[in-house]
């Protein structure tokens, strides 16, 4: 996954392994992580692994796709790509 | 209004060609399509009529802001593992956002009780219903589905392809 931010003539490129955060382990913590941000969500680590399932299942379907782009008028920019 | 980069993203994914097929078709790099389909760059003058011959249209209809086929009924049930939910955000002030969400992911974060303003703070798409619009995809209804048109010039549209 790539995460690319730009705002002005700054920006920086971060590039991250899927598999670092795209796994049961880190699941479990963002599950944790959720349940006391956002109490009224019923997610639990098994709906979050079928998450984490169809992300890696789409992310070998269609490379490099842009999740989220971001463009502001100014020039500025994120993009995230799987 | 459609631009002509989201008119050749429609016809490509129509016609069932990736963006390096087409590349390859006009003798243009994968990366100068995808340009083009993010509104990021436009289409030399002369592909025009190649692309045009492609797609099976005008080269009028490729330029004009009418969208295309909005909405399609599918014959079959649709797989909901091969469809994108795409939001699309045009600000009056030249802001955009593109996201492009896998349906089934979107199905998934419907189930575990996750909203629409959970994923973003737009009051417009507050109201948005995205378990309704599920309902409709799986009733094989895809295409521009959603389309606002905020008084303040704001344009939100959430089309499934």
């Amino acid at each position: 996954m790539r995460v690319c931010i730009r705002s002005g003539k700054k920006g920086f490129q971060l590039i991250l392994p899927t598999s670092l955060f795209l796994n049961r382990f880190a699941a479990a913590i963002v599950v944790k992580m959720m349940k006391s941000k956002y109490p009224s969500l019923k997610i639990n680590t098994k709906d979050l692994n079928k998450l984490v399932t169809a992300i890696k299942r789409y992310k070998r379907k269609h490379k490099r796709l842009e999740i989220v782009d971001i463009r502001s008028n100014n020039g500025d920019k994120v993009l995230i790509r799987l | 209004m459609s631009s002509i980069g989201t008119k050749i993203a429609f016809y490509r994914k129509a016609k069932g060609m990736t963006q390096e097929e087409l590349a390859e078709q006009l003798g243009v790099s994968a990366q100068a399509v995808s340009k083009w389909e993010n509104d990021i760059a436009c289409p030399d003058i002369q592909l025009l009529v190649p692309l045009a011959k492609i797609f099976d249209t005008t080269t009028d209809d490729l330029l004009s802001t009418e969208l295309v086929a909005s909405v399609r009924l599918l014959q079959e049930k649709p797989d909901m593992k091969e469809l994108t939910l795409k939001v699309l955000v045009d600000s009056k002030d030249g802001d955009k956002v593109r996201i492009n969400l896998p349906m089934e992911l979107v199905k998934i974060a419907m189930e575990i009780g996750m909203k629409v303003p959970q994923v973003t703070k737009h009051l417009q798409l507050q109201n948005i219903d995205l378990e309704q619009i599920i309902s409709i995809v799986e009733s094989g209804v895809i295409g521009n589905l959603v389309e606002v048109e905020s008084a303040d010039g704001d344009n939100i549209r959430i089309v499934v392809e």
